[in-house]
């Protein structure tokens, strides 16, 4: 019963900005994916990028993740420009920044146990005493609502959720300060995605760290986020604070979105009405 | 023209049953139990959504109205489509329901059309096997296509699946299911793989279509909201069994089941309340859940008796209820 994800003290966020990101631009042969997007996440906030299929919020968090390369335009991590190809950079980038997906079950190794594969960053990232590493891997498990059964289980052995959270833990064993989640609680029953949302929002509260939160889901862009863009066709067509932007849309896109989520009242035949409307520029 | 004919032949031959029947389903595999007395009636005319997570079985439900069982799985019950008995039915009764009473939409209209195969062909292949000539076919697929909002129908016919995006293929099984013009129409999470702006269309489509011809639907979905927008009755499945049915906006208004109250107050919600609660433990399939009550161990509510025996369903406010501490008053 926290209320709602904005749960910071006021002033947690602040500082000099995580990511600046300026002029981002992605092109795939002669399809452009993203077309000039700017926004700076800052400590401890957390930034939504709603869209639908096609609107190129998923490049953006791999272009930040470092999955894909910009075509142009600038992406500064702490300061620092995002594309280093050496080993030095890549450490350096992976330990600020780490990425959630949809489903990690890809994400890990099948025949090593969830232990085994949280405790792989901290092999990276601080070499030392396989002791304080059992511990920092319980600790982490732990804090992600694992029990020592599950720790010692196969991926396969989890459910979605369960390795959702094995997901999260292993994100957050180099002390990230920024995690970006990419459809993160997409394809989770309602029940265990209420598990993973009560438990990023708890999250950010004990440790201050920042969200990127790639969605299509208006409601749960709006539980976890303070604020968020609106993104279609690769472009931001609205950005502001998240309460704002659902309350009072301005652009008909946002309008549009709003009106597709099912509610009381709602009238299926007025929101293809409105799509019409959109796609005929 | 064609539905008037038809209802009135329906009238004559005494078959004004529901669109579908299903009582007292229970579904085993070996020694796994995978349903247990499930009952859910459509009438025709009527939107009935099932709701459930993974492993409720509420697709194992809509899939028995076609006689699709797991392999090797025994049936007990009773299961009727338009009066026409599902269950006991051989080949070439279980054949003619699946031809001419129900038709289903799937959530993935990629993975259930052949994708070598031009639209054309799988709309009127379901024509054609009840002898209607080729080019009669081909004109009514070309008007279903046009019923369902797909420009250009006749150079529709000759395209293939890839040639369409998500939504529009949806369109195209839509109408492929509408072509025998069944009595049932099963929706299994029919726009769970699509955009919130076409899913939207998709909805609109099918309650426009179902209402001008007078066909039962039933809508499963995981979507509570969306079940509540557009269902005139929902049933909440929870571990195989029927958990609470009630009018669509009753349900949310007043939830009977402490499931259902549980996984509306779960649910991030647009409007209103910002805050969720989330509910401890996975939801379970019917083998593996506790004896009496399944969602007992679970349930905020729940009490010694739970364990005793599977509640009887009782009648609390609008909504039938497998409860014996139904309600929102604190425990």
């Amino acid at each position: 019963m926290s209320g709602a994800g904005k749960g910071l003290p006021s002033g947690a966020t602040g500082g000099a900005p995580l990511l600046e990101v300026a002029g981002l631009v992605k092109r795939f042969g002669s399809f452009t994916a993203v077309d000039g997007v700017d926004f700076t996440l800052l400590p401890g906030q957390s930034l939504g990028i709603v869209g639908e299929s096609g609107s190129g919020k998923t490049t953006v968090a791999r272009i930040l993740a470092g999955l894909e390369h910009q075509t142009a335009g600038t992406v500064l991590l702490e300061g620092r420009p995002l594309g280093g190809r050496s080993r030095r950079d890549r450490l350096r980038q992976a330990a600020a920044l780490q990425m959630i997906f949809q489903d990690p079950y890809g994400s890990f190794d099948p025949r090593r146990t969830v232990a085994e594969s949280v405790a792989e960053p901290l092999r990276l990232h601080a070499p030392g005493p396989a002791a304080a590493r059992r511990a920092r891997v319980a600790e982490l498990l732990d804090q992600v609502g694992l029990n020592e059964r599950l720790g010692a289980a196969l991926p396969r052995e989890l459910s979605g959720g369960q390795r959702q959270r094995a997901a999260i833990a292993r994100a957050l064993a180099v002390r990230p300060r920024v995690l970006i989640l990419d459809e993160a609680v997409a394809a989770l029953d309602v029940s265990i995605q209420a598990q993973i949302l009560t438990l990023l929002d708890g999250l950010r509260r004990d440790t201050g760290i920042a969200y990127l939160f790639v969605s299509h889901d208006l409601a749960v862009v709006r539980y976890l986020t303070d604020s968020a863009l609106v993104m279609r066709g690769g472009q931001v067509v609205e950005r502001g604070e998240t309460e704002d932007l659902l309350r009072a849309p301005r652009h008909p896109y946002t309008r549009l979105l709003l009106d597709s989520v099912p509610g009381p009242g709602w009238d299926p035949d007025r929101v293809a009405a409105g799509r019409r409307a959109l796609d005929v520029p | 023209m064609k539905v008037l004919e038809k209802r009135a032949k329906d009238t004559t031959d005494g078959t004004a049953a529901d669109a579908l029947d299903i009582r007292g389903l229970g579904l085993s595999l070996g020694p796994v139990p995978l349903l247990a007395d499930v009952t859910v009636r459509v009438a025709r005319g009527e939107t009935v959504g099932l709701v459930g997570e993974s492993g409720s079985g509420k697709s194992l439900t809509a899939r028995s109205a076609l006689g699709m069982l797991p392999r090797g799985a025994r049936a007990t019950g009773r299961v009727t489509v338009a009066g026409r008995d599902v269950l006991g039915a051989g080949r070439a009764a279980l054949r003619d329901v699946r031809r001419h009473r129900a038709a289903m939409v799937f959530q993935d209209p990629r993975s259930a059309i052949n994708p070598v195969r031009r639209v054309g062909d799988h709309l009127t292949e379901g024509l054609r096997a009840r002898g209607v000539p080729a080019k009669a076919a081909r004109s009514r697929a070309a008007d279903l296509l046009a019923q369902v909002g797909i420009r250009d129908p006749r150079g529709a016919l000759r395209r293939y699946p890839h040639e369409f995006s998500g939504g529009m293929l949806q369109r195209v099984m839509i109408a492929g299911a509408l072509a025998a013009e069944p009595d049932l129409l099963l929706a299994d999470e029919p726009t769970t793989a699509l955009d919130v702006t076409t899913q939207a269309e998709v909805v609109g489509l099918l309650r426009r279509l179902q209402a001008e011809r007078g066909t039962g639907m039933l809508f499963v979905t995981h979507d509570l909201d969306l079940a509540a927008a557009i269902c005139d009755r929902i049933y909440v499945m929870y571990a195989g069994r029927i958990v609470e049915e009630a009018p669509g906006a009753a349900l949310f208004a007043e939830p009977a089941h402490p499931y259902t109250r549980a996984l509306l107050e779960a649910s991030p919600s647009l409007h209103g309340r910002a805050e969720i609660r989330a509910i401890k433990g996975a939801p379970r399939a019917l083998a593996e859940a506790p004896s009496g009550c399944a969602f007992r161990d679970r349930c905020p509510r729940a009490v010694e008796e739970c364990a005793a025996g599977v509640p009887e369903t009782r009648s609390h406010g609008l909504s039938a209820v497998a409860c014996l501490r139904p309600g929102k008053e604190a425990a």
